[in-house]
């Protein structure tokens, strides 16, 4: 294991240069800081943050060190616990981070040192993405609640492995490949609350430095100190959000700052654009254009030909990240290492389909996106996915994602609407953010035939269609089991709401054929499915309305929460999707139902509309809920809470039939 | 706080501050010309699945070769096919092996992937990578532990990985060998072979309840073969045969090494002692004992997921974990045994098996706890006390070890001359009888009666107005407790008596009143359990003995009647039982809801046993009353 031995010099660096650093400040005045704060004012925090100050100096080069400076109050046990060690991720090949001092304040007036050679250098625990990435494990110790930790570090480079060609010693490696540039993403929230945040950046006056506070009140300076210019953020009185269920990405709610120098977004995709091209990441090689003909023979239109190679990189070059040294990060592998490998992530997949494309004569390109997350208008990288885009004839940009379409019949996922992209075009591209996909564009139909007789047995047929991501949410259960659970899963679309269901027979597509929507139908029996209450009557809930598919699959619609009636922060759902429950019950002959529930038809951001009627012996269900955004703003919720509560509320409605009199029947 | 927190995004006034053309940035406009749309595209099948299993071992091979200075040398070799998108793509693209660096070496011999057009594809070098074992992320003391992740590349459908890594552990690592490896695997397995070769000299030692192996020797060196062929695949690692042998002791040997290793690590700290003592203050002995062990667990962060065999049973010093913060389950347990000794309670360190009436002896051991010697109530065998079984990472357990696990699943690392009682199928019995008011109030008794593995010991002594309360509201949502009683509580039994008030639900738009009684029996380790359909492929784990009995008795007011009673409904077979019985006798609606398993694993090929008792358990007609209030009575005669 290394140490982390370069402390040893990077403690000595303020001193050569005559000055107290900033973060040099006497015990008794951090003592005298955290008194100051009411430990009494946060019951429910396990530790409180005094203080957390940034420096950061901006090199011509673009090369930035940050000195980081925090003091924390240990409130309570599981605070204790939480703070005994702590960990510094970075990437060995674009960062570094090394701690100058740490040390414990205790509760009893006692002072702690950790050495800063006692710092141990550790690889991270990884998954699926095995690019040796690693971390500082700060040995602080066992702690008490009343103890304060104090801990300063220093961080040089980036968070991304760029372009460097690895010949450069010292710090070279750190400069990032934009070069000149800078930009910083800094998270003003933490799970505990935060008395002072400060960021102070110095950074020449010339490079046109442009930043934005998100979500938070701030107080600023900024100012000339000769030709640098000195840019001083601080927000006080953090509080951890109060997170509200399926709310959007705390980097969309929570207090933020971005930096940047980047003109605008229009020159990082010229240079992403610029990247990838110069290392060659999409040169066609004889098997790529092999390949590529072999998928693409005999397919009449660019439009076959883009789909079946989407799909081909999608469901055969497996979601796996090999490290391939220098470059990488925002450089893609070249396509004939991920050909090689059958193997890559986001980017190296978005690559492989690029080549592929232009193998075949089509115009292709990467994009960037932020999966999950908003990306702000300000050019700091904000990116945590790579997709691929092709230029179709007429010019329009179509956007292809092959890391998120396996068993998915797009060539997006909607999942991915309403997110922002950038384009790495020749000519650059500003962001854009993705359209809307109507829910019509993700159905889920399950239609019901059923019988119910005087016994209370039920029996009948159920058809499941379904297509784009409500078709994948079906697929994607089975291709996530084992073949030998198969029948399992058959069984779920009903046992989960009628456990005694007898599946009688079903036939379903296979799962990885992609050419046809997915179409299942099942016929079923389920004794006993109404009970008989003391008048003789039957009581039950239609099938379809209990929506035993969505059950199944834990549907968005039935697992949102409705808890709030009002939200602060918007929500976010899987995606888009129209889901139609019908059923045509044929009843015993000659009843009469009681409690059909009113026609309902709401509008808004949840559509929903449903009719139950009877008509001679048959009793027609047809609900119809419409989700017709992925991101739901606070304003749009309670459209939308107020159609699936309604959509719950008759998954619940009880009917009774009453039986008819024999001599009813015989006449 | 004098201040708070603006929520208003703030557009950055700082912007103008700054000056000089600064301009706010604007969103980028919803639908801009980007095209996301592809309708009207093809969806060509383009993953060719090979028919058959997932995937399948057609060969896998373990060899360890023992040298006479302790070396030992692991092989293991492996011929895989992936056939689904399943194992290509999520099960088998990678192998891991941990190891310690400082004691061990892993090198990978053979890492290639054999196509189906006959092509062999060697993996590049970056696709063998060490990386930190997620069971001690963030413990400093154990930083040191890696592992070795081998990606395998070049995978389609049809296509064989071949893997070949070679493991050499040094002599200091242990003064003895356990080889402990599962015959069957995470997919079917065409050939298997384990085979252990070691000096005869050495000793090697073959523990009783595990998977027999061919036993004979080649000159001065005995070899012991475990041979399968056509094996399921088995998801659990539990629920594997295991081929188990130990090189160089006995068990009496390795047992006495490990309490070596326990009384090695040191007194407990000063300052752990002098927190024991604060906390030995307190009077009553079971909070005594609990909030001595609360000194450790609320003082130590645990890498929970570090199991004492995986880390080679060894041990921190006392001193090195207390001041670090940071123990695993196995250091622990050690630390808080020498707690409870300094705060005057008996207690050692022990070993437990992963389940009861798994093979037995150290060989079958799998987890770290604290054993403590207890002034017994009866049946102790006159020793005067009895044996406590307490998991210091997990206090919270609401029952007690030694309900579950006898003697011979636990070994203990020190002495303690107490009696064992003998483990207890867990049994609760609820008696709810409520009388219910004309506006659908109701006011009641409950009594909960526990004996055996059920019984919530620690929850009574933590809290029993708060275990009484989340019962009660079981009940019905609501439900509040008006009296608490706790007429008996040992770790074997216990007993509440609660009087309680509530209200059912409103009428529905039929005017009938739903009467849910599933909560009010949950036995929520049922809930996971997957409702096996025929030719489930693999045995599964159930929560072991249990028996569960409610009986409730519903008055209802003049005027009220029951529309429908709870479905009655039973099921019986070698793996126990479920019954639900209603009737009613007069105003009063008498419910009875029993549930009794009897085992703690049903084979393959008797889960359709599990499935029978499963339907009728989740039954929902067997769950419901509901009943008819006045108001809406129904006047007509029934139909026939």
């Amino acid at each position: 294991m290394r140490r982390a031995l370069s402390c040893v010099l990077l403690t000595m660096a303020p001193a050569l240069a005559g000055a107290s650093p900033f973060w040099d400040i006497p015990v008794e005045k951090l003592r005298q800081a955290a008194s100051a704060v009411d430990a009494a004012a946060y019951p429910k925090a396990d530790a409180v943050i005094i203080f957390d100050r940034r420096e950061v100096e901006v090199e011509d080069s673009g090369l930035s060190r940050t000195v980081r400076h925090t003091l924390t109050r240990v409130l309570s046990p599981a605070g204790a616990r939480e703070l005994a060690s702590q960990i510094l991720p970075y990437d060995p090949l674009s960062a570094d981070v090394a701690v100058l001092r740490c040390r414990v304040l205790t509760w009893d007036g006692k002072v702690r040192d950790v050495s800063p050679g006692d710092v141990l250098d550790v690889p991270d625990h990884q998954w699926l993405i095995y690019w040796n990435s690693r971390h500082r494990l700060v040995p602080v110790g066992k702690l008490d609640p009343g103890d304060l930790v104090e801990l300063v570090t220093r961080r040089v480079g980036f968070t991304y492995a760029l372009l460097d060609d690895g010949s450069e010693g010292g710090e070279s490696r750190f400069v990032p490949p934009m070069k000149g540039h800078f930009y910083d993403i800094v998270p003003l929230w933490a799970d505990v609350p935060a008395i002072e945040q400060r960021y102070r950046v110095r950074i020449a006056a010339a490079k046109a430095l442009q930043y934005q506070i998100y979500n938070a009140a701030a107080e600023v300076s900024d100012r000339r100190e000769g030709d640098s210019r000195v840019v001083t953020v601080v927000v006080r009185d953090f509080v951890p959000l109060d997170r509200e269920p399926g709310m959007a990405a705390l980097s969309d709610v929570a207090p933020k700052l971005l930096l940047t120098t980047a003109a605008d977004w229009n020159a990082k995709a010229l240079w992403f654009h610029g990247v990838q091209e110069d290392a060659g990441s999409f040169e066609v090689t004889p098997e790529i254009r092999a390949l590529a003909e072999s998928v693409t023979r005999g397919l009449p239109t660019p439009e076959s030909k883009v789909a079946a190679l989407n799909h081909w990189v999608a469901e055969n070059i497996r979601y796996i990240g090999l490290h391939m040294g220098e470059g990488e990060g925002y450089t893609l592998h070249p396509a004939a290492m991920t050909l090689a490998d059958r193997g890559g992530v986001c980017k190296d997949k978005a690559g492989m389909l690029v080549a592929l494309l232009r193998a075949v004569g089509l115009e292709s390109y990467a994009a960037m996106t932020m999966a999950g997350e908003r990306i702000e208008y300000l050019a700091a990288d904000q990116f945590n996915h790579c997709v691929t885009v092709w230029r179709r004839g007429d010019g329009e940009a179509i956007l292809l994602d092959p890391t998120w379409i396996p068993g998915v019949r797009e060539m997006w996922s909607s999942r991915e609407q309403q997110q922002e992209v950038l384009l790495g075009l020749p000519e650059g591209a500003d962001l854009l953010t993705t359209p809307l996909s109507p829910p019509e564009a993700h159905p889920l139909e399950v239609s019901i035939r059923s019988r119910l007789d005087a016994a209370g047995d039920l029996e009948g047929t159920m058809t499941v269609r379904a297509d784009g991501q409500s078709d994948a949410a079906l697929r994607r259960i089975y291709r996530n089991r084992l073949r030998a659970e198969w029948r399992a899963v058959d069984e779920s679309w009903l046992v989960q709401v009628a456990p005694d269901a007898e599946l009688i027979r079903i036939d379903r597509p296979d799962p990885d054929d992609l050419s046809k929507p997915w179409a299942m139908t099942l016929s079923f029996r389920i004794p006993g499915y109404a009970t008989r209450l003391d008048d003789g009557t039957l009581l039950l809930t239609p099938l379809s309305a209990r929506h035993p598919v969505g059950v199944a699959s834990r549907a968005d619609e039935l697992h949102l929460s409705t808890e709030p009636q009002t939200r602060r922060y918007p929500t976010r759902v899987g995606c888009t999707r129209l889901v139609t429950l019908a059923e045509t019950l044929t009843l015993p002959p000659g009843s009469r139902v009681e409690g059909l529930p009113k026609e309902a038809r709401l509008d808004g951001n949840g559509r929903f509309e449903s009719t139950w009627t009877v008509k001679g012996d048959t009793l027609a269900v047809k609900e119809t809920l419409a989700l017709t955004t992925r991101i739901v703003e606070p304003e749009q919720w309670p459209s939308l809470r107020a159609a699936l509560v309604a959509f719950r509320d008759l998954a619940e409605a009880t009917l009774s039939v009453r039986l008819a009199a024999r001599k009813e029947v015989s006449r | 706080m004098t201040r708070r927190v603006l929520w208003v995004p703030v557009a950055f006034a700082a912007l103008a501050l700054a000056g000089g053309g600064l301009a706010q940035p604007q969103r980028p406009p919803l639908g801009a010309p980007v095209l996301t749309s592809t309708a009207g595209f093809p969806h060509p099948h383009t993953f060719a699945a090979v028919p058959g299993p997932d995937a399948r071992y057609l060969e896998l091979v373990d060899t360890f070769d023992v040298s006479a200075d302790g070396t030992v040398v692991h092989e293991r070799a492996s011929r895989l096919q992936i056939n689904s998108f399943l194992a290509m793509h999520r099960r088998h693209g990678e192998s891991f092996f941990e190891y310690d660096p400082t004691v061990e070496q892993v090198e990978v011999i053979v890492n290639r992937t054999a196509l189906p057009s006959g092509d062999v594809v060697e993996a590049p070098a970056n696709a063998v990578v060490d990386d930190l074992p997620a069971a001690v992320q963030g413990n400093p003391n154990w930083a040191h532990l890696r592992r070795k992740v081998v990606v395998h590349t070049a995978l389609e459908p049809g296509a064989i990985i071949e893997l070949r890594v070679r493991i050499t552990r040094q002599p200091k690592a242990a003064p003895f060998f356990e080889l402990r490896v599962p015959l069957a695997a995470d997919a079917e397995v065409g050939e298997r072979l384990v085979e252990l070769r070691a000096p005869t000299a050495s000793g090697v030692w073959l523990p009783n309840g595990f998977a027999p192996g061919e036993h004979g020797t080649e000159g001065d060196r005995t070899v012991v073969r475990w041979r399968g062929a056509s094996l399921p695949l088995v998801s659990h690692p539990s629920a594997m045969d295991l081929a188990v042998a130990v090189v160089g002791a006995d068990e009496t040997a390795v047992r006495a090494l490990l309490t070596s290793r326990m009384a090695a690590a040191g007194p407990l700290p000063d300052q752990a002692g002098r927190k024991v003592t604060e906390a030995a203050r307190e009077p009553d002995a079971e909070r005594r004992l609990r909030a001595i062990l609360k000194v450790f667990s609320e003082s130590l962060r645990t890498s929970r997921a570090a199991s004492p065999r995986g880390l080679g049973w060894r041990i921190t010093p006392l001193d090195v974990v207390w001041r670090s913060g940071w123990a695993t389950p196995l250091e622990l347990a050690a630390l808080t045994a020498a707690g409870l000794r300094h705060g005057g309670i008996e207690a050692v360190p022990a070993l437990l098996a992963a389940k009861p009436g798994a093979p037995r002896g150290l060989a079958g051991v799998e987890r770290a706890v604290v054993a403590v010697a207890w002034p017994a109530v009866a049946g102790d065998g006159g020793t005067g006390c009895e044996i406590r079984l307490i998991d210091p990472v997990d206090l919270g357990s609401p029952t007690p070890l030694e309900a579950r696990f006898s003697d011979a699943d636990a070994v203990l690392l020190g002495d303690l001359a107490c009696g064992w009682r003998q483990p207890l199928p867990a049994r609760q019995e609820l008696k709810a009888v409520l009388a219910v008011q004309p506006d659908g109030a109701f006011s009641g008794s409950l009594g909960l009666v526990f004996s055996g593995a059920a019984t919530p010991h620690g929850a009574l002594v933590e809290d029993a107005s708060a275990f009484a309360s989340a019962a009660a509201s079981r009940l019905a949502k609501g439900t509040k407790v008006t009296s608490v009683a706790v007429t008996r509580l040992d770790r074997g039994a216990a007993a509440l008596a609660l009087t309680v008030n509530g209200a059912l639900a409103k009428p529905d738009r039929l005017g009938l009143v739903r009467v849910e009684l599933g909560a009010a029996v949950q036995q929520p380790q049922l809930d996971h359990l997957p409702l096996p359909p025929d030719g489930w492929p693999e045995a599964i784990e159930l929560p072991g003995p249990i028996e569960s009995v409610a009986e409730l008795s519903i008055e209802l007011p003049e005027g009220w009647a029951v529309a429908t009673l709870p479905r009655a409904c039973s099921a019986e077979n070698l793996l126990g039982a479920v019954a639900v019985a209603a009737r009613v006798d007069g105003r009063t609606v008498r419910i009875r809801r029993t549930l009794r398993l009897s085992s703690w694993r049903v084979e393959v090929g008797e889960t359709s046993n599990l499935r029978a008792l499963l339907v009728a358990w989740r039954s929902p007609a067997s769950q419901l009353l509901w009943l008819r209030p006045p108001a809406v009575r129904a006047t007509e005669p029934a139909a026939p």
